[in-house]
């Protein structure tokens, strides 16, 4: 047999450390040994334990919300900024541009911060919106850059041919535009539905006493011991997300297939 | 369709970008029904001044009509006009037919109509059978077609080309100004057509407009911009032409006498209103001289010949001048001594350009 490379040695090492807590994750949340020191049968009690828990229902529904409303933000906010930025004089966008990177390049903990101050100084109540607004000032700015790449393989003569064919404003967005920059947008809206889904930082600054999110109520749960309970939340977590992209993936390729199709029903449902 | 005056009237239009003009005052009436080309060099003007037809671009001064309708504050998607984009802009997302039927669907075309519309429409640009294809399948030639169906559908009263054949190669095109030619006396919409290449404007057009840096330099039949140009940049624009730098001994009014020095002098025809003493050019098409000799015989040299076919391209020197001629059947040595001619009525005489000083 071939001695493998050390290469090869690095890459399994890596990836088996990357992976090993996941795949421990998972095999611990059937443990039935509550102590989790030792393998002690298969069982799905932690399971029914989580789902029957109202307290993890309710941060579950409490991150599902957080994400939606954060993401829909975030694309609204994304598409228009993208789209004065082509327009845009140099000098203008390149200050725009500033603003886009400093919303990630600083630490979300200063801003967290910042927006719990400044809601604490006018008595803006903690909670679902508080944090959706903390959320979508970096999920924008993710989007932002993701829409304006796919906005930068693209000029506007397909637009002006629309509106040279009767297109309104309004429609060339709708039967032009968008069609061809919703991979940008699907892709957009994946990423930073699961930055806010898993994003414990700002929920925690703003998330107050009345609006606690999933990974909150974990980090809560894991300070006084880790319960085989929270493996198994964690599998569900994964599973959530990993369904989304499989699905997001599904719609990508099948629009790809028959995009021409769907676009021209649209076209004739108006 | 109105009859309130020219297919398209443009008066005194401007559009400055910053500080720099691309059209510096446009006056043109183009007729109903008429195959009108603009011609240029790039950067003219010529592609500005179909966007502020269509309303994708607004004049900074002057004004656009269509059919006596101002066009002022219209924008582009409620104009009476529609254009065939240079590089097609086809919708990658829709098939032949949602990209043809694009703009019935801004009108709400009921979909039997559309059908039918489309279809005809297909057929009228060869390309049936094709309907459920993207535009990425297509060739060229196929896509170039699409996009004239597309906006030939609506039933425009003006259709504006930019340079709708520059991306195809030139069995394509000659394939396709045919089409073109055939379609318009066809449908009788009024044309205007924007081009660089000359050969193509004067082969389909009923007029052609000169335009240099943001002014029209002449509009007129192609056969009189050709034999008749107006100043010595169309000359050289459309054709070729050779230029020498003559100054004018004598004028009548209808001919000039001119003095080309080493060159010898003649007499022939010109543009009105060139005075004694005033440097001037004389045109000399490429095509017009001989070698045979003609009224004007000049004893010179050959410097420079190609073989393209048909006929020969040679250059030829005297003195300091050289000329381009194109003879047919001859054969001609480098280098070899020759006579060459032509005849005096097959000059033309035009102002010097600026950047030309008389002999």
């Amino acid at each position: 047999m071939r001695r493998p490379s050390l290469v090869a040695v690095i890459a399994i090492t890596v990836v088996t450390l990357l992976y090993a807590p996941i795949v421990l994750v998972i095999i611990n949340s059937f443990n039935a040994d509550k102590l989790l020191v030792a393998w002690g049968g298969f069982t799905t009690e932690w399971y029914s334990e989580a789902l029957s828990d109202e307290r993890v229902r309710n941060a579950f529904m409490t991150s599902i919300k957080v994400a939606l409303l954060s993401t829909a933000f975030s694309l609204v906010i994304a598409i228009t900024a993208a789209m004065w930025t082509r327009r845009a004089l140099a000098g203008r966008r390149r200050l725009f541009d500033a603003t886009t990177f400093l919303r990630i390049i600083l630490p979300e903990t200063v801003f967290a911060l910042g927006l719990f101050l400044l809601f604490a100084r006018y008595d803006i109540p903690l909670g679902i919106p508080a944090i959706v607004i903390g959320h979508v000032v970096f999920n924008s700015a993710y989007a932002t850059i993701i829409i304006q790449a796919r906005f930068s393989t693209m000029d506007t003569t397909l637009e002006s041919a629309a509106a040279d064919l009767g297109a309104p404003p309004w429609r060339v967005f709708r039967r032009v535009t968008l069609p061809l920059i919703l991979p940008a947008v699907i892709a957009a809206s994946l990423l930073v539905f699961s930055f806010s889904f898993d994003d414990v930082v700002t929920s925690l600054f703003l998330g107050g006493t009345n609006a606690e999110t999933l990974p909150v109520l974990l980090l809560g749960m894991i300070r006084l011991h880790v319960t085989p309970e929270v493996n198994a939340i964690g599998v569900m977590v994964m599973l959530t997300t990993t369904a989304l992209f499989a699905v997001a993936a599904g719609v990508i390729s099948i629009r790809s297939a028959a995009g021409a199709r769907a676009s021209a029903k649209q076209g004739r449902a108006t | 369709m109105t009859d309130h005056g020219p297919a398209v009237r443009l008066s005194g239009v401007e559009r400055q970008f910053g500080d720099a003009y691309a059209l510096r005052g446009i006056d043109l009436d183009i007729a109903d029904g008429e195959f009108f080309s603009l011609i240029g060099p790039s950067g003219c003007g010529k592609t500005t001044t179909l966007r502020l037809i269509s309303g994708l671009d607004n004049p900074t001064a002057g004004r656009v009509e269509v059919h006596g309708q101002p066009m002022m504050g219209v924008p582009a998607h409620k104009r009476p006009v529609t254009t065939v984009f240079q590089n097609y802009a086809l919708f990658p997302h829709l098939d032949v037919f949602e990209n043809v039927a694009f703009g019935l669907r801004e009108r709400k075309v009921p979909n039997d109509q559309v059908r039918e519309k489309v279809g005809t429409m297909l057929e009228l640009v060869n390309l049936t059978g094709r309907n459920a294809a993207r535009p990425r399948e297509l060739s060229g030639g196929q896509q170039q077609r699409i996009a004239l169906a597309r906006s030939l559908v609506l039933d425009p009263e003006v259709l504006l080309l930019d340079e709708p054949l520059g991306a195809l190669d030139l069995r394509l095109r000659k394939q396709l100004q045919g089409l073109l030619k055939t379609v318009q006396r066809e449908v009788g919409i009024t044309f205007v057509y924007v081009t660089h290449d000359q050969e193509e404007a004067f082969s389909m057009s009923d007029r052609v407009a000169v335009l240099r840096e943001g002014l029209i330099e002449q509009v007129g039949l192609p056969r009189e911009i050709y034999a008749e140009p107006q100043t010595a940049f169309v000359a050289d624009f459309v054709g070729g032409a050779n230029r020498i730098p003559v100054g004018i001994t004598d004028a009548t009014a209808s001919s000039y006498r001119v003095d080309a020095g080493p060159l010898g002098s003649w007499t022939s025809p010109g543009i009105a209103g060139l005075e004694i003493g005033q440097p001037a050019t004389a045109i000399i098409r490429p095509e017009a001289i001989q070698l045979t000799g003609g009224d004007v015989a000049v004893e010179g040299r050959v410097t420079d010949l190609s073989f393209v076919g048909p006929v020969m391209n040679l250059t030829v020197a005297c003195g300091e001048v050289e000329l381009r001629c194109m003879v047919s059947g001859r054969t001609a040595q480098p280098e070899a001594a020759t006579q060459f001619g032509w005849s005096a009525a097959d000059s033309w005489i035009v102002a010097a350009e600026a950047d030309e000083t008389p002999a």
